[in-house]
């Protein structure tokens, strides 16, 4: 009843389908990403997302030093009293933010291309 | 006889056509995604290409889009639905010669049929729509694709049923051009 040739057509639609659907969820990892650091409201700097880093920011405090690594970033040592960039943990999607409000340091991951998600509140 | 039967059976058609492609956008089921029906006005077009070929498919698909547009919808919906269904003509007509010569079977045609109603909104959505049109080609495209294989089995089935049942109906079959050999045991 069935050909070859239907199971050819069915499979090579499911195929094509699912090929494309997993080339854009690997293609969505490498969107020009870039994480955005300012310390009291003044640009300290950008740096790529992709790219391994440790960064020792110098905040009001202290030194507040960021880590960026397999595409995330965390702060993994800062000079405040309450911790809570630390305890942010690591953060990997555009628009989300590490606030460090005792030291003045914000680190926040920005795209030009993905922006379906306007923002995050932890 | 022969060409004015075919004419009331075609118009029939059509009237069969418009009919369920109202209830449908009434009813306005959607399956996991905005946008992806059952496509069951699909069955009649196919079902109009089995008995009496292309052309009178292609007839019937613009017709129906056309009176549907008086009935219900925008011109929005009505471009959408116009392109699909011109492109998905196309495409079963062309599927239905190698089902003439044996190569698949009529499911095949309706999947081929539903991909190709899915492709063509598609792409003149991503011309009316605000959307970049590489979002909705390489992330809404795939999901529609997938979810026209088990809608284009089901209404693959019902086509395949219909045919089965009105040809055996004598005067369709001789509007058709004779008794059909595969209809008379």
């Amino acid at each position: 009843m069935f050909s070859r040739y239907d199971f050819l057509i069915w499979i090579s639609i499911a195929i094509l389908a699912l090929g494309v659907m997993f080339f854009n969820q690997q293609m969505s990892a490498y969107s020009g990403e870039e994480v955005q650091v300012s310390v009291n409201n003044e640009k300290y700097g950008v740096f790529p997302l992709q790219e391994d880093n440790v960064l020792e920011v110098e905040g009001v405090n202290g030194i507040t030093r960021v880590e960026i690594s397999d595409g995330r970033v965390r702060v993994t040592h800062s000079a405040c009293p309450d911790k809570i960039c630390i305890y942010t943990s690591w953060i990997h999607r555009p628009n989300q933010t590490i606030v460090c409000l005792p030291n003045r340091v914000v680190v926040k991951i920005t795209s030009e291309s993905q922006q379906d998600i306007d923002l995050y509140t932890n | 006889m022969h060409k004015t039967t075919k004419l009331v059976y075609l118009a029939l058609l059509v009237t069969f056509a418009v009919v369920i492609h109202t209830i449908e956008s009434a009813l306005g089921i959607t399956l996991l995604v905005p946008g992806a029906k059952l496509g069951l006005a699909n069955i009649i077009t196919l079902l109009t290409i089995l008995l009496y070929g292309f052309k009178s498919g292609m007839v019937v698909a613009v017709m129906r889009c056309f009176i549907s547009f008086l009935i219900v919808g925008n011109p929005f919906t009505f471009s959408l639905s116009l392109s699909g269904a011109v492109f998905s003509t196309l495409i079963m007509g062309l599927a239905f010669i190698f089902y003439k010569k044996g190569f698949i079977n009529v499911l095949t045609i309706s999947i081929l049929g539903a991909a190709a109603h899915n492709t063509a909104q598609v792409i003149v959505a991503s011309f009316v729509v605000q959307i970049p049109y590489y979002t909705l080609l390489s992330f809404y495209l795939p999901v529609l694709l997938l979810i026209a294989l088990p809608t284009g089995v089901f209404t693959g089935l019902a086509a395949m049923y219909l045919h089965r049942l009105v040809g055996k109906n004598m005067a369709i079959s001789r509007s058709m051009g004779g008794v059909k050999k595969e209809f008379t045991k």
